[in-house]
């Protein structure tokens, strides 16, 4: 069984009838079971569903009625999703009992194509956080080393693959949530351009940066289901209408003299060495692949953080108004008065991270500092996104780091919120600009894995999969477990 | 000291879409507690609004008939705070890019007609509903309302008294039913007024401190809350006092309005630009198609309603102030062009309007009553036969049987008029015999009874003599030497 | 943040903070207040940028699709009563 790790080996073996999706989906129960208290990784685990849906994913191969290459193959959401039916927390106490009355468009693609949900996946709180240690259902572990973090906030995706425990998993990515923690724990995830992938369904933090992606073993496993979630989706007025290349068929096309951009201002103090000297490696590898790396400069990159810090806690005080214990989530017991209702249920089903942020975003939205506070932080906007623009002429993709450091130990950062902020400085700048980028593993140090991100133009996501798919063909970092989980 | 007043309306316009502005629920009225709210309008986690192309045709086209600005670009913003009613915790609305700016109602002014300008009309969600009755101490929110479209009509503050208020909001009402973008139903809140009042002297040109007047659901209460709160305001500053800058509400049952909340409780409501909305772009081609399919307007119908029938100003106004009135009586004379426009309109406006306030929709169908008037014209039934066939052709047509043709209805209610003179001359002979000191005091000089006698005539044939005719016979008859009496 | 400020921000917000909570999270919040001011002093572009694309946002017809699912919506809700979300008595308008 290990040695099919990646959904495309599993899908192969699923073809070939080497084994069954209920074979495959009690493998990966029985780890998720050994492993839970280990990690804790997983917010639910749904053992009948995905034992239901196996069966009949198996019973369509055996009718000769598959559904495609992803059919039978398990999989698991992060908690962010809206489940019909399952629990839906998104981290936080405010929803430890919401069960989801539909399934988001994400969820329901893959349902549709006959992919088995394992379970939900641990997160920040509202997806609030780098390091997965705001979840009400307390922090996850890094597979690597369990007295550090997975990062975040799609840490428990990022572990439950890293480890094993599922073959691929769903995470979300509002300033770097489904990159960092990838990079931290070794593997492959993908933040599509904004748009490219539905929202509806996938509970809001900060709706103009917030975007689905892919946590695999691999880049192919990646395009594998991007192709399934990307497109047009009415429910979702943001949704992009531009047409879904073949992203499979795009895996193997020609990167001889791609000019590839190293960004200078990735590599900031804050930036461990050793991590910049895996980079630096993996620059070399995509050289003797053909391509051309230059150096490439993002000037207005300091810009970036106080931006986000700005609109990301704007956005989520106004998308997070709406819990207040009336229609669905936490309840205060006993309240006298609506006021009392209203502030003791947030008070007391919300988190500290997410109190903190509401506090901000409520501020820089308030009366009097609207202007130089959000007015200002989008005018910031604006000029990051120019500069990626300016360096897209010079550059077919943009390559740096994607977290200044590997994973760092539970609790070293929880008392300095802007320590925690500076995990995400070489992330957040591609969400405030929409654009595609991914993360894949390119080394280690100190036997914790680094991950190299790729930043593309909007909707170049088959030409990050392309570099990411050589990369991963050239090297091996991507097959490499954790020793504890192998 | 004389004062004047200064009035601004807010109107919400509930547009009359078949679903809501930003979700495919059922955007209807009357269903039970919370069944067509969807998980959109209930603002349940990671749902995501998209707006109803209708809606904001809907608010073009208001924005055409107005010549107004359509703004080529225009903005969705959340508007925050906190009520039960208010499932997201902010009212998608839009602020400062609203859809239409710049547009002017022709409103019967105090002092003859004159231009209200509509400042600005814009889009928005309606809220949900919380109930107090019946719940033990709590209040129940029902949602079914929230996320209906409204266009908010802001006028400027430019009306003088409560009668021009009125004017507006029934110009306004007139407008919007019009162009078939509201049912304009009031008691169901399909078109809710807040006004906004003030008072300041004569001749002065800054405005008085004002306050804003909620829960006017009538034209009535329109008209009564603003004469009182003009009355109270002019009162406290005669007083000596200071109007304060406040939230009034209107009560009916007392006719009075009362404070709500003060200003110091204005709210920081946090607007900025709706992240799950990109702004709405509205090309040329979409406002050219609205612009083409846009009726011909109310004031324009009445002023041609005037030219071409020669119809007096008010009744020209009457048979505008609803479409269907108006398209009614020219589909009257459309099928019978020999009926004369007055005596069409004289109709439409009495005798039809009458029995529909009555009873509601629908009417008698325009053909019959086109044919109906051709024979009263033609002289083949009298005005008492036609508004006697006129009400059964109603009922007909109220409990939905197939109404009889016209002419078969005449005959069988033996209603046709008698013009045969022999049989005319015999009714004459038979009143004139009958009436023998009438006829002595006719002679003598007293005209008038000639009314009498055509009058007995009529009721002697139910109904059924010429009485123009008879009055010819009468007179001729009386003239002529008394034969054989 | 002033206390002032802080008062009327949690006000807005509709959530309580402890003495001690304020306390805690006051030096954090000023903190972070000072660092995303220091773009008030950035030569920016005067456009604000509200979204990464702007374009114009997709429409919807007008029909109804949804219904039929009260029961599920309302399933989720803490305090229910004839299918009405109960809440304390509201004694004001908004």
């Amino acid at each position: 069984m290990t040695d099919w790790r990646s959904v495309t080996e599993l899908s192969r073996a699923l073809a070939s009838g080497s084994c069954s999706s209920m074979e495959l989906t009690r493998h990966f129960l029985e780890r998720s079971a050994r492993f839970a208290g280990r990690l804790n990784a997983w917010i639910t685990v749904d053992e009948a569903g995905a034992l239901a849906a196996a069966q009949a994913a198996d019973r369509r191969r055996a009718h000769g009625e598959v559904l495609g290459p992803l059919d039978g193959i398990p999989l698991a959401h992060k908690d962010i999703f809206c489940t019909k039916g399952l629990l839906t927390t998104c981290g936080s106490r405010m929803l430890a009992n919401f069960k989801a009355p539909y399934d988001a468009t994400v969820v329901a693609r893959l349902a549709a194509q006959g992919m088995v949900l394992l379970g939900k996946t641990n997160m920040d709180e509202f997806a609030m956080g780098s390091s997965n240690e705001t979840s009400y259902f307390g922090p996850v572990r890094n597979p690597w080393d369990e007295g550090r973090v997975p990062g975040g906030s799609s840490g428990g995706s990022a572990a439950v693959v890293a480890a094993g425990l599922a073959p691929v998993a769903t995470g979300t990515d509002t300033g770097g949530s489904v990159r960092q923690p990838a990079a931290l724990c070794g593997i492959s995830g993908l933040k599509p351009t904004y748009g490219r992938v539905s929202r509806y369904g996938m509970i809001a933090f900060a709706s103009s940066l917030d975007q689905a992606g892919i946590m695999a073993r691999s880049a192919a496993d990646i395009a594998l289901l991007l192709q399934v979630i990307a497109g047009l989706d009415e429910r979702d007025a943001t949704s992009a209408t531009a047409a879904v290349p073949d992203y499979m068929a795009h895996l193997e096309h020609p990167l001889a003299g791609l000019r590839v951009g190293v960004v200078d201002e990735f590599f900031g103090p804050g930036m461990d060495g050793r991590v910049a000297a895996v980079v630096e490696q993996a620059t070399a590898i995509l050289g003797n692949l053909g391509l051309r790396c230059t150096s490439a400069h993002l000037r207005e990159l300091h810009l970036a953080l106080p931006t986000y810090y700005i609109l990301a806690p704007a956005e989520a005080s106004s998308n997070l108004a709406r819990y207040d214990g009336v229609r669905y989530g936490y309840r205060c017991a006993e309240a006298h008065s609506l006021y009392e209702l209203y502030a003791r249920s947030r008070s007391e089903g919300f988190g500290p991270e997410v109190k903190r942020r509401i506090l901000i975003g409520t501020y820089v939205l308030s009366r009097g500092y609207y202007d130089a506070f959000y007015l200002q932080a989008q005018r910031a906007r604006h000029l990051i996104a120019a500069d990626f623009h300016h360096a897209f002429e010079q550059a077919d993709i943009l390559l740096g780091p994607t977290a200044p450091e590997t994973a760092f130990a539970l609790g070293a950062k929880t008392a300095d919120p802007l320590a925690m902020y500076q995990s995400d400085i070489n992330t957040i700048p591609v969400n405030l600009a929409g654009l595609p980028a991914i993360s894949i593993p390119c080394g280690e140090v100190d036997g914790l894995p680094v991950g190299l991100q790729l930043i593309g133009r909007p909707f170049s996501e088959e030409l990050l999969l392309a570099v990411a798919h050589r990369f991963q063909q050239a090297t091996d970092y991507h097959r490499r477990l954790p020793e504890a989980f192998s | 000291m004389s004062w004047e007043a200064v009035i601004g309306l807010e109107v919400h316009v509930r547009l009359a879409t078949a679903s809501k502005l930003f979700s495919g629920a059922a955007s209807s009225y009357g269903a039970p507690p919370n069944a067509t709210a969807c998980a959109v309008d209930m603002g349940l986690p990671g749902v995501l609004p998209v707006p109803n192309r209708e809606a904001i045709a809907m608010a073009i086209r208001f924005g055409l008939a107005l010549g107004a600005r359509i703004d080529r670009q225009s903005v969705f913003a959340r508007k925050h705070y906190f009520y039960p009613d208010l499932p997201k915790g902010y009212q998608i609305s839009q602020y400062e890019q609203p859809i239409v700016a710049d547009g002017v109602l022709l409103i019967e002014g105090d002092q003859g007609e004159r231009p209200i300008t509509v400042v600005r009309a814009h889009l928005e969600e309606d809220a949900g509903k919380s109930l107090h009755e019946g719940l033990g101490g709590a209040s129940g929110v029902d949602l079914n309302r929230a996320g209906t479209p409204l266009l908010e009509v802001v006028s400027g503050p430019e009306m003088h008294s409560a009668a021009e208020a009125g004017h507006y909001l029934r110009k306004l009402h007139t407008l919007v039913r019009w162009l078939g973008i509201c049912d304009g139903n009031m008691q169901e809140g399909s078109f809710r007024c807040d006004a906004n009042v003030s008072v300041r002297r004569v001749g002065a040109t800054v405005l008085g401190t004002r306050s804003e007047i909620k829960n006017l659901n009538s034209f009535r209460f329109v008209e009564k809350a603003i004469a009182y709160e003009i009355e109270r305001q002019i009162a406290v500053l005669e007083s000596g006092g200071r109007v304060e800058q406040e939230t009034r509400l209107f009560d009916p049952a007392r006719g009075e309005t009362r404070r709500m909340r003060g200003k110091e409780e204005a709210m920081d409501y946090r607007y900025f630009p709706d992240p799950d909305l990109l702004p709405v772009v509205i090309d040329e081609a979409w406002i050219e198609a609205i612009r083409e399919t846009m009726p011909e307007l109310p004031d324009a119908r009445r002023a041609r309603l005037e030219a071409s029938y020669g119809l007096p100003r008010a009744q020209a106004a009457l048979l505008t102030s609803d479409k269907d009135l108006a398209d009614y009586f020219e589909a009257v004379l459309a099928v019978q062009p020999a009926v004369p426009p007055a005596l069409a309109a004289n109709w439409v406006t009495g005798e039809v309007l009458a029995l529909h306030r009555g009873q509601g929709a629908p009417l008698v169908a325009p053909a019959r009553l086109a044919t109906l008037l051709a024979r009263l014209e033609q002289g083949v039934i009298s005005r008492l036969a036609a508004k006697e066939i006129l009400e059964v052709l109603w009922q007909q047509c109220q409990q939905g049987e197939p109404p009889e043709d016209c002419d078969t209805l005449i005959d069988r209610l033996g209603l046709r008029q008698v013009r045969d003179d022999a049989v005319l001359h015999e009714l004459v002979e038979a009143i004139i015999t009958a009436n023998p000191q009438q006829v002595a005091e006719y002679r003598q000089g007293k005209d008038r009874l000639l009314g009498y006698f055509v009058g007995q005539a009529m009721k002697r044939s139910a109904g059924r003599g010429d009485p123009k005719r008879l009055g010819e016979l009468f007179a001729a008859r009386l003239a002529a030497a008394p034969a054989g009496e | 943040m002033d206390e002032q400020q802080w008062g009327h921000v949690a006000q807005l917000a509709r959530l309580f903070f402890t003495a001690e909570e304020q306390a805690a999270y006051a030096t954090q919040v000023s903190r972070i207040v000072a660092f995303v001011g220091v773009l008030a002093n950035a030569p920016c572009p005067p456009t604000p940028m509200a979204h990464p694309f702007e374009s114009a946002v997709r429409l919807r017809d007008d029909l109804v699709i949804e219904g039929d699912d009260r029961e599920a919506l309302l399933a989720n809700a803490p305090a229910l009563h004839d299918g009405l979300f109960l809440v304390p008595m509201v004694l004001d308008a908004p």
